[in-house]
């Protein structure tokens, strides 16, 4: 009889032994486990503001410090010219911004603003039609090279528009995806090589993470 | 699918450099990408693949369809892309150079017509000394598929 009693209290008390031991460990885990972090994009430590500009987009329309104010942006710097790493480089992004949107159909959604540092040719009519072919979500903006040069000197990124033989030219330019949060602040970069798995992966972390 | 596609590119590059016979310089997988909208510049891609014991220079690529053809690399130096032209390309022997996205690319500029998707296009690669090779292919568009990388 008391060795029943013994096998009763033994029966009732491993299970719940269990059970807390689980609890235990699942609380433990959670409380170990950091947040997941953007696996190739730098976050700044410390917001940076940007200085003021004024350049206009393709509709003509001034486009300035305060049209990155309330949405998310990815800002490539390039020219409509630019057989190669320009046009794959914003057909990454909008790849990655569709990825974004079929992974979770309420995401924020990053704009994606294609920057021209060669205003000599391209006029807001060549950038409408250009970053159209990119999808609506493509803003196409440039401007004075002053004011261009203020722009760039924000994030950091490096241009060159040295005039060659014929209307040939040699442009360099940093090939940096700036990331600018919504409260129009230099937030994030990422370097060169892209691929879309890396924009899609890191930017909903860093939105998230703001 | 993309993976997939990928796959199947690669083991067609991989078929195109191992196989050696054929003509001295053989090209395959040429990819003609027509001029963006608003813009009169056009891309190319190949796989060059020298056949030969001897190392082939590639002097210059022409097209009856632009004014003006040149060869380019693209280079990512301290984070800044930089275009230079190639006055001319080594095909090492027995091996395959591969012109693609993000590297050695054939810039093709002004159009002597409209370039129309899907219309004909010609590549004339000429080599030293008196080689030429004429690629016949259709103008595509880079949306027709995903993104590299």
């Amino acid at each position: 009889m008391r060795n029943h009693s013994i096998a009763g209290k033994f029966l009732v008390a491993v299970p719940v032994l269990l059970l807390f031991a689980g609890i235990g460990i699942f609380v433990l885990r959670s409380s170990l486990v950091a947040p997941e972090k953007p696996a190739r994009a730098t976050v700044l430590p410390s917001r940076a503001p940007m200085s003021d500009f004024v350049l206009v987009d393709q509709d003509g329309a001034k486009f300035d410090r305060d049209s990155f104010r309330g949405r998310w942006s990815m800002v490539f710097f390039g020219f409509t010219h630019c057989p190669d790493i320009c046009p794959v480089t914003l057909q990454q992004l909008a790849a990655a911004r569709r990825r974004m949107a079929e992974a979770d159909p309420d995401a924020v959604l990053p704009d994606i603003v294609f920057v021209s540092v060669d205003p000599g040719r391209d006029t807001p009519e060549t950038i409408a039609q250009y970053v159209q072919a990119f999808g609506d979500e493509v803003i196409g903006v440039s401007g004075d090279p002053a004011e261009l040069a203020k722009l760039a000197r924000t994030f950091g990124v490096y241009f060159s528009v040295t005039p060659a033989e014929g209307d040939a030219y040699a442009v360099e330019h940093s090939a940096t995806v700036i990331v600018v949060n919504d409260d129009a602040e230099f937030h994030a970069v990422f370097s060169a090589p892209h691929d879309v798995d890396a924009f899609s992966h890191d930017m909903p972390l860093i939105i998230a993470a703001k | 699918m993309k993976i997939f596609a990928l796959a199947v590119l690669l083991v067609l590059a991989g078929a195109a450099c191992e196989r050696d016979t054929g003509p001295p310089l053989e090209i395959s997988i040429a990819t003609v990408f027509a001029p963006l909208p608003g813009t009169h510049t056009a891309v190319a891609y190949m796989t060059i693949k020298n056949n030969t014991p001897a190392d082939i220079v590639v002097e210059s690529i022409s097209s009856p369809q632009f004014a003006s053809v040149m060869m380019h690399e693209t280079r990512i130096i301290d984070g800044v892309a930089r275009m230079t032209m190639l006055k001319s390309l080594l095909i090492p022997a027995h091996s395959c150079v591969v012109l693609e996205e993000g590297g050695k690319h054939i810039m093709l500029m002004n159009p002597v017509q409209a370039a129309q998707l899907k219309q004909p296009v010609s590549l004339h690669v000429n080599y030293a000394v008196t080689g030429l090779v004429i690629v016949n292919t259709t103008f595509q568009s880079r949306f027709d598929r995903e993104p590299t990388g």
